[in-house]
């Protein structure tokens, strides 16, 4: 039971830093009112969220600092954020909450909580991944990292140090950010790994569909709530190994599964605010983060994200024949295009040994 | 012509069909109703069903999924075997639901919306493939097996109490759990030698070119995962030099008596898995 409440507040706490990340993204690049919904801010805030703390962790990494030293930097990040949250959003903060439910229908509201508790239930319910290589990967990363105070200088599966860092997912910091949270809250990797980042998984997938349904029926709450419902049907009925249904469902920690659920949709949502307002800069900034936090997140996007934006935005500029989104297209390619350099580079050009 | 060679191979499209076939198994009706409905989207016009949907399925059709094109690319850039992960892309789910929903709201009444609803979820049971049944209900907050837990504290009590380290010979997929729940617990044996590795047991040359390479773990794993019992002294030594005090043998899997000749004795079974432990003055012989 301890066990329980201590996985729901890191939950809370983790969204709360989300939505104070995700705020402060909104107030130096603001978009209209009525679409800088809480749950907007959420989405917004995980990815630049993600992105800070891989620009903290990365050097960190390379260098092959200790864990609690990342830990410590980490602290002192989410204090600044904190603090700058308190300085300028302090006092929208109490009366947006306010307004969910003064806004809201009951109806609407009523449903959309029904959808998403029942799947949070649901899947934090079951045990099976049909994924234990990768998973053992991924938490034995973070478990280990956690037990030699290091980061990502051990084998996961054996234990063992490493001759030189793991060249494939070098760049990848998602791993590393459960280690330290870890670190820090206290808390068994397997939890933090597998029912809060589960939760907040879950939990994000849910508002940027809902994000999505209220872009596609105009503002409209509950066809949006309704369209979420249909959704996590048809998912419960799309059980392939393959599929990105299957992998919500069955190991919504993992990287890749990020990727498929929060990431892809993340970007289509807001082409869809793009596409409306192609003129809007703020939406092209946001996708821009989204990309930016993506790379730490799974190394996959390097390559399906320039796939999915030239998708969206090549048949876009063809339709609209306007030069600026080619060029802002072209400036959504700059990350990807940097991240392959990099990774090209710390693949097959650099090695960093541990020293073992 | 090398390049052009390999950008127009028929095997381009069997390799992406097939990729296709795996990943869209169980839910087939699924992608048939979602061209359905982007061939509808496409008539009725609308901007954002257009712009949102149709061009850009387009565009992946004539590029990302033209086998003539992405599948060079993908052999270039090493996405080849998780090239199913470009499906992920279509949003199939996303464009049912949003259509049902708007279906279902296109009527006034409710009794009409209801009864919908109902042909909605009788298409879906019947034409979908169902999740339920391949879950598996948590057994701890760990949401490992208990076995795992349990295996976990014989091995730390046993080694706090004879001053061992904690170092396991196994090879069964479901004990990778133990390193994620007590990451204090090595693990002799190492992706390589389980996963990317293998040998015919039954083929006596490949088994014997093991023997003779003299490879500490690869030998490890021939006891461990094929149950092939190699000389036991030098079993021993491995064992030794591997610095692994702790094997687990898997269910089904009987090394016992092979094991206890050799110098090991059992101190734990949990569900058909035993826990071996050198014999302490064996160990210290080293």
């Amino acid at each position: 039971m301890l066990q329980l409440i201590k996985a729901v507040a890191v939950t809370v706490l983790y969204l709360f830093f989300y939505y104070i990340t995700g705020s402060l993204v909104l107030h130096f690049l603001p978009v209209p009112e009525e679409d800088s919904r809480i749950s907007g801010r959420l989405i917004l805030g995980f990815f630049a969220y993600q992105f800070l703390f891989t620009v903290a962790a990365l050097p960190m990494k390379m260098l092959l600092l200790p864990l609690s030293w990342l830990s410590a930097v980490w602290a002192g990040c989410l204090a600044v954020l904190f603090v700058l949250f308190l300085i300028l959003e302090r006092k929208a903060f109490a009366e947006r909450v306010c307004r969910v439910f003064r806004e809201g229908e009951r109806a609407s509201l009523f449903l959309l909580a029904i959808v998403i508790l029942a799947q949070l239930f649901l899947f934090n319910l079951n045990d099976e991944t049909f994924a234990l290589w990768d998973q053992s990967y991924y938490i034995g990363d973070t478990a280990t990292s956690l037990y030699t105070n290091t980061i990502s200088q051990y084998d996961p599966y054996t234990g063992y140090q490493l001759d030189n860092l793991n060249r494939e997912y070098l760049l990848e910091t998602y791993q590393n950010h459960s280690a330290v949270m870890c670190q820090l809250l206290h808390i068994h990797p397997m939890i933090e790994v597998r029912t809060v980042m589960t939760s907040v998984v879950i939990l994000l997938y849910q508002l940027i569909f809902y994000e999505i349904g209220m872009l596609l029926f105009r503002r409209d709450r509950l066809k949006s709530a309704f369209m979420l419902g249909v959704l996590f049907f048809l998912n419960l009925f799309s059980f392939n190994l393959y599929t990105a249904g299957e992998f919500l469902m069955f190991r919504p920690f993992e990287g890749k599964t990020i990727l498929a659920v929060l990431i892809i949709p993340g970007l289509f949502w807001l082409f869809l605010h793009t596409a409306a307002e192609p003129g809007y800069r703020s939406y092209w900034c946001h996708s821009f983060l989204v990309i930016l936090g993506s790379f730490g997140l799974n190394m996959s996007s390097i390559f399906m994200i320039p796939f999915e934006i030239s998708a969206f935005y090549i048949p876009l500029a063809i339709k609209k024949k306007k030069m600026s989104i080619y060029l802002k297209y072209l400036i959504l390619l700059l990350p990807c295009a940097a991240f392959v350099a990099l990774y090209l580079v710390t693949r097959y050009n650099v090695v960093f040994y541990t020293g073992k | 012509m090398e390049i052009l060679s390999s950008v127009f191979r028929l095997s381009n499209c069997t390799v992406l069909y097939e990729a296709f076939r795996t990943a869209i198994s169980g839910v087939e009706w699924f992608v048939l109703a979602y061209i359905i409905c982007l061939i509808c989207f496409f008539v009725i016009g609308k901007d954002y069903m257009t712009t949102g949907f149709v061009y850009p399925f387009a565009f992946m059709m004539l590029t990302i999924f033209n086998p003539f094109l992405i599948i060079p690319l993908s052999e270039m850039i090493g996405l080849l075997p998780r090239i199913r992960r470009l499906f992920w892309l279509l949003p199939v789910n996303l464009t049912l639901a949003f259509v049902f929903t708007w279906a279902v709201f296109s009527f006034k009444k409710k009794y009409l919306r209801v009864f919908l609803c109902a042909v909605i979820a009788a298409g879906i049971i019947c034409s979908g493939s169902f999740a339920i049944p391949h879950m598996h209900k948590l057994e701890n907050p760990y949401k490992t097996s208990n076995m795992v837990v349990e295996i976990s504290r014989i091995i730390e009590e046993d080694s706090a109490k004879n001053g061992l380290w904690k170092s396991v010979l196994h090879s069964d997929v479901e004990l990778l759990e133990l390193r994620q729940y007590d990451p204090s617990i090595h693990s002799a044996l190492r992706r390589s030698d389980m996963l990317d590795w293998s040998i015919d047991p039954e083929d006596e040359n490949a088994v014997k070119q093991v023997v003779k390479s003299r490879h500490v773990l690869r030998n490890l794993a021939l006891v461990s995962r094929y149950g092939i019992e190699i000389k036991q002294s030098r079993f021993l030594k491995y064992i030794k030099r591997a610095r692994v005090p702790y094997v687990i043998t898997e269910p089904g899997r009987d090394l016992d008596t092979y094991l206890k000749e050799a110098g090991f004795e059992q101190i734990g079974n949990i569900n058909e898995y035993r826990i071996y432990r050198l014999i302490l003055d064996t160990e210290q012989d080293e």
